[in-house]
């Protein structure tokens, strides 16, 4: 516990982004682990074998949360959204600035992941939690709509928002300086 | 062929995104690529938007190796609780 909690409790922070969720999600890990510790054959590390626990916690809670939210009023939400950046021909309100991140640079610089940490809070959870999947742990799409019980359509029009609102973010608060 | 009509950036911003999710048609393809021929701004938009799908799955490395963490520890308190839960399965 004292060896992998903190790992484990900042790994679900980061996809949970709410203390009180992680804190649960490590807590019925190492439950389930407890439970589970014949099945754990050594052949992964301790903490892999934890971290691959908890990552199915944090599934679960997703399924869970989505299945609460209907999922029309969910695309309603995203697809006003995403009408929100455009005018009545389509055009963009707010011109995109010419701006690329450097990987290097960024991977390294701890504000601009608490920037990202902000944008993805401003996205609704669902939406936040369907981005994360797909861009963050890099599910198929497929998995996705499974594990949230939406269609693939729902998941575009979501993926869609969270990239338009995301970008529009990380323009406004961290990329705006250096384009300037 | 007939000249692809040209989309608004509105339509080809979802088509940048389902890009990722699927093939796009090959109609859709010449629409897309129609339309970043003559607006600048998307074409900055799409390639952020790439550039933005290579740096998301640094993020959560990032979150764990980043020193001092980001995010904060397990409280005591969190810590003192899961440790109870622990004890009260183990009796």
């Amino acid at each position: 516990m004292d060896l992998h909690g903190n790992h484990l409790y900042r790994f679900a922070l980061a996809r949970l982004r709410n203390p009180e969720l992680a804190e649960n999600a490590v807590q019925e890990t190492f439950l389930a682990a407890l439970k589970g510790r014949h099945k754990f054959a050594g052949l992964s590390s301790e903490r892999t074998w934890l971290t691959g626990i908890l990552k199915h916690k944090i599934y679960d809670h997703f399924r869970r949360h989505a299945r609460e939210i209907d999922v029309t009023d969910l695309k309603n939400d995203d697809e006003q959204a995403i009408d929100s950046f455009y005018d009545h021909i389509g055009r963009p309100h707010q011109l995109p600035r010419d701006w690329l991140p450097n990987p290097r640079e960024v991977s390294k610089n701890k504000e601009f992941w608490q920037v990202l940490e902000n944008c993805l809070k401003k996205l609704p959870p669902n939406t936040a939690h369907v981005f994360i999947q797909r861009e963050i742990d890099k599910l198929a799409s497929k998995d996705i709509c499974k594990n949230m019980g939406i269609t693939a359509t729902n998941l575009w029009v979501m993926l869609h928002r969270a990239r338009l609102q995301l970008r529009q973010c990380l323009e406004d608060n961290w990329f705006k300086e250096s384009a300037e | 062929m007939k000249e692809p009509q040209i989309i608004s950036c509105k339509i080809a911003a979802k088509l940048m995104s389902q890009s990722f999710e699927r093939q796009l048609s090959a109609q859709e393809q010449l629409k897309l690529k129609a339309h970043l021929a003559v607006c600048n701004t998307c074409r900055a938009c799409y390639r952020q938007l790439k550039a933005l799908r290579n740096i998301l799955p640094r993020y959560i490395k990032a979150v764990l190796t980043i020193d001092p963490p980001i995010e904060l520890s397990l409280s005591p308190q969190a810590k003192m609780r899961i440790k109870q839960a622990l004890r009260t399965q183990l009796i």
